[in-house]
């Protein structure tokens, strides 16, 4: 081969992989509504994006895998964790997850950024739509988030409806994003096996329909349940 | 000196090597943060300390390939550069660009897309430099009269980093606003820099070092170096496709990025078995030691950080398992290093004793640079590796929380910040073998 064939094949070949690659684009770009839910991209989940970028987010997380490598990814904490525990964290990073900024000392932990309720609201919007892009399954996760994988591992088959539906309401809740249940899930509220012992019934009650009403700084949300989901809910705790 | 204006080329490198000392320390302060989480917290976070530590790195780099571009062009065409008085103008205007970047980030303007952080205006100011430096070079071998194929192949490196800084400068177009898609262009410059254009400018560059430290046929060289480039964009534009895998795309990039990336290391290999065989057909030893370690050591970390640390995690099968995880960092950071952080270092090392008229740097001073650096690179790299596998068995593989994998991997970090420090003693060295020597005059 002589240096003018080489520089030619350098030229052609290049060329070639160029108009390829822009085809592919070009097809690519037609699947992104369906890939991505493009209909569900609304104002608020843009709002959310500048939210995102305002503060460096990226800086700290990855985001369907880029990103910095110092904190947890967030494709899908809309279904891992859900709203609520979104809100509440984002409102206050360090008492959330560590309870007390004692209890955080040389720990790694998030900055309080005084983020404002408006933007809390874009940045779950965003985090929502973000958590639907069809990515082929990453990151890799159990199939139904970690409460069912427990009951699951435990072969736990409850057979009276109530337990039943109290059971899928802790689930659909992500309570497990703030307490253990069966040893899996966070440390940001105690463990819920045999909470049913602990307190007395009317606490226990109190907690989940009000939990400000018994300690006025929680951090635990207002699920706002009715009367029978709290009941369902207190029959599934008790067999815990 | 010869030419007059290699003042312009050593006053790059000056700038470069300074922004380095900078990002180094920047590299410090978010090591020592994994190890000791309150180190700054509140005050100077994670996130901004690590947008000025890759800002840095990019910006020293482009200016160290302004400073070779320059020095190359004036000895390859033989003439001076066109517009001395352009060149330290961009050269001032990328600087305080670059500061003023950083001023931003400390207090808090970004536009907070990863490596892209810099706010629109100065987006701009980039894009002008770096027009104003490729019409200077370009010039500048116009004047000359011949184009050789080292300086065809660098142009079309250097014009081609300049076409693929455009996708960056439109995140306030409108379709950006779906992530899929930003990120989708988002690679056009992050990848299509580093695996395609600014390889070519690698290659032009490592194809100059050769040619002064060898002495061999330039044909041959020359052959050589085409067909390497060509591996470049053969395997490296289609192998954009492996960041395509988990974004929202179809699922045939898996197979297209599988494949085609995977082919990528033949560049790599291919400009170090060049590289090596260049040398050894050179029977005459040049007397800059330091200078052919440099270029030796630029190639076989090259081939090591982007060939074998990035093969290891190119096909999909592994890539699901370690995407986003410190793999990526380690990998991240044996190939900026090895590649171009190294070239560049080797065309300081090789053109600075050259514009003063001497044999090299002080030998002792700048071979225990190379070693320091090196060695500390090496630690990083390893020390990120154990901490990556661990993190994607744990956390990927096993499903256990983030936090709960990180709070075990402290050794791994202590280690990787032990390699930092190291790595930080090299560069003082290399800066001390810089100007140990005094500041090249005009002759
Ligand atoms: C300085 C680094 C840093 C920055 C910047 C940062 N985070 Fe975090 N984030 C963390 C860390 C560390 C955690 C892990 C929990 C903890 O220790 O606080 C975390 C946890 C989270 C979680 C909970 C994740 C989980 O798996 O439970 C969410 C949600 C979150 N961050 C959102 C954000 C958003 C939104 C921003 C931008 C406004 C942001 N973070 C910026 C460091 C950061
Ligand atoms: C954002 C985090 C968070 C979420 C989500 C959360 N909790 Fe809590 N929970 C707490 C905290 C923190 C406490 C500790 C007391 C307090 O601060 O109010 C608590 C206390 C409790 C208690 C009292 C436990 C005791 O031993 O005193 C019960 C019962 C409880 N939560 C049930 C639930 C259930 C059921 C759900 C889901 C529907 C849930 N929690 C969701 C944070 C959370
Ligand atoms: C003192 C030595 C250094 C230390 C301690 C250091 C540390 C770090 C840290 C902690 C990060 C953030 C990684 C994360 O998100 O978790 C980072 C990112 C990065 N650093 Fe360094 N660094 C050093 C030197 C260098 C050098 C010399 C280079 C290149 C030549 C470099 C290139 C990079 C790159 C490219 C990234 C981004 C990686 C990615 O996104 O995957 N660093 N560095
Ligand atoms: C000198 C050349 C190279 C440099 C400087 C480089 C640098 C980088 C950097 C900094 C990242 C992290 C990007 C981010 O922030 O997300 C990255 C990612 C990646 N690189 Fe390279 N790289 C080079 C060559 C290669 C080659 C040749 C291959 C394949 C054979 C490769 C495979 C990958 C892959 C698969 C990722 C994605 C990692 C993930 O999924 O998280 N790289 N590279
Ligand atoms: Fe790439």
């Amino acid at each position: 081969m002589t240096k003018n064939s080489a520089r030619n094949w350098f030229f052609i070949g290049s060329f070639a992989c160029m108009i390829i690659f822009f085809g592919l684009t070009i097809h690519t770009m037609t699947t992104i509504p369906a890939y991505t839910n493009s209909d569900k991209l609304t104002a608020e989940v843009v709002a959310g994006k500048k939210v995102w970028e305002k503060y460096n987010c990226v800086g700290c997380h990855t985001l369907i895998g880029e990103g910095s490598y110092y904190a947890p990814e967030l494709k899908d904490i809309y279904s891992q964790k859900g709203p609520d525990f979104m809100r509440a964290f984002l409102k206050d990073p360090v008492k959330v997850w560590y309870g007390s900024a004692e209890a955080a000392r040389g720990q790694r932990k998030m900055p309080n950024f005084g983020l404002s309720d408006q933007e809390i609201a874009h940045l779950v919007a965003f985090f929502e739509w973000v958590d639907k892009i069809d990515t082929h399954n990453w990151p890799p996760r159990p199939q139904h988030g970690t409460a069912q994988a427990a009951s699951a591992a435990a072969g736990m088959t409850a057979a009276d409806p109530q337990v039943a539906q109290g059971e899928a309401l802790v689930q659909a809740k992500a309570c497990t994003a703030c307490h253990k249940i069966k040893g899996v899930g966070g440390a940001i509220g105690p463990d819920l096996d045999g909470v049913s012992q602990r307190l007395d019934l009317e606490t226990l009650q109190q907690r989940l329909v009000n939990p400000k009403a018994v300690n006025p700084e929680s951090v635990m949300p207002n699920f706002g349940f009715s009367e029978p989901e709290v009941d369902a809910i207190m029959a599934y705790l008790k067999t815990l | 000196m010869k030419y007059q204006s290699h003042t312009v080329a050593y006053y790059h490198f000056v700038a470069a090597l300074l922004l380095l000392a900078l990002q180094v320390v920047a590299g410090l302060v978010i090591g020592a943060q994994y190890v000791f989480p309150d180190f700054l917290y509140q005050t100077l976070d994670f996130n901004t300390v690590r947008t000025i530590h890759i800002n840095l790195l990019i910006v020293w780099i482009l200016i160290g390939f302004m400073g070779a571009s320059y020095y190359l062009v004036v000895e390859e065409s033989e003439t001076e550069v066109w517009s001395p008085m352009l060149a330290h103008i961009h050269l001032v205007a990328f600087v305080l660009g670059g500061v003023a970047a950083i001023v931003g980030y400390l207090l808090g303007y970004t536009d907070g897309r990863e490596f892209l952080e810099q706010p629109f205006i100065i987006k701009v100011a980039i894009a002008l430099v770096v027009v104003a430096f490729v019409v200077n070079v370009i010039m500048t071998i116009i004047k000359g009269g011949r184009w050789t194929s080292v300086e065809v192949v660098l142009v079309l490196g250097l014009v081609g980093a300049a076409l693929f800084f455009l996708p960056a400068l439109g995140n306030h177009v409108g379709a950006l606003d779906n992530l899929s898609v930003d990120k989708y262009f988002w690679w056009w410059t992050v990848h299509l820099w580093v695996e395609g254009v600014w390889e070519l400018i690698m290659g032009a560059l490592l194809s100059f070092l050769l040619l002064k430290l060898t002495g061999v046929d330039r044909e041959v060289l020359e052959k050589w170096l085409y067909v390497i480039v060509g591996l470049v964009f053969f395997s490296g534009i289609l192998g954009t496709g492996h960041h395509y895998y988990w974004e929202g795309y179809p699922s045939y990039w898996l197979w297209i990025g599988g494949i085609m990336s995977a082919a990528e290391p033949f560049a790599f290999l291919g400009m170090t078995i060049y590289a090596f065989s260049m040398l050894e057909k050179a029977g005459r030893a040049h007397p800059n030691r330091a200078a052919i370690y440099f270029t030796l050591g630029c190639a076989l970390f090259a081939f090591l950080g982007a060939g074998v640390w990035g093969l290891m995690h190119t096909l999909p099968q592994v890539n699901k398992w370690t995407h986003g995880s410190q793999i990526t960092a380690s990998h991240g950071h044996l190939a900026f290093f090895g590649a171009y952080a190294m070239i560049n270092l080797a065309m300081m090392t090789y053109a600075i004793p050259a514009m003063q008229g001497r044999e090299g740097f002080n030998k002792r001073t700048a071979l225990i640079a190379f070693w320091l650096m090196a060695i500390g690179m090496t630690d990083m790299t390893l020390a990120l590796f154990g901490a990556g596998v661990v993190q994607s068995f744990m956390e990927r593989y096993n499903h256990m929380p983030f936090m709960d994998v990180q709070n075990q991997m402290w050794l791994f970090y202590a280690v990787r910040l032990a390699g930092g420090v190291i790595f930080a003693v090299g560069v003082g060295y290399f800066i001390k073998a810089f100007f140990e020597r005094g500041v090249p005059r005009a002759a």
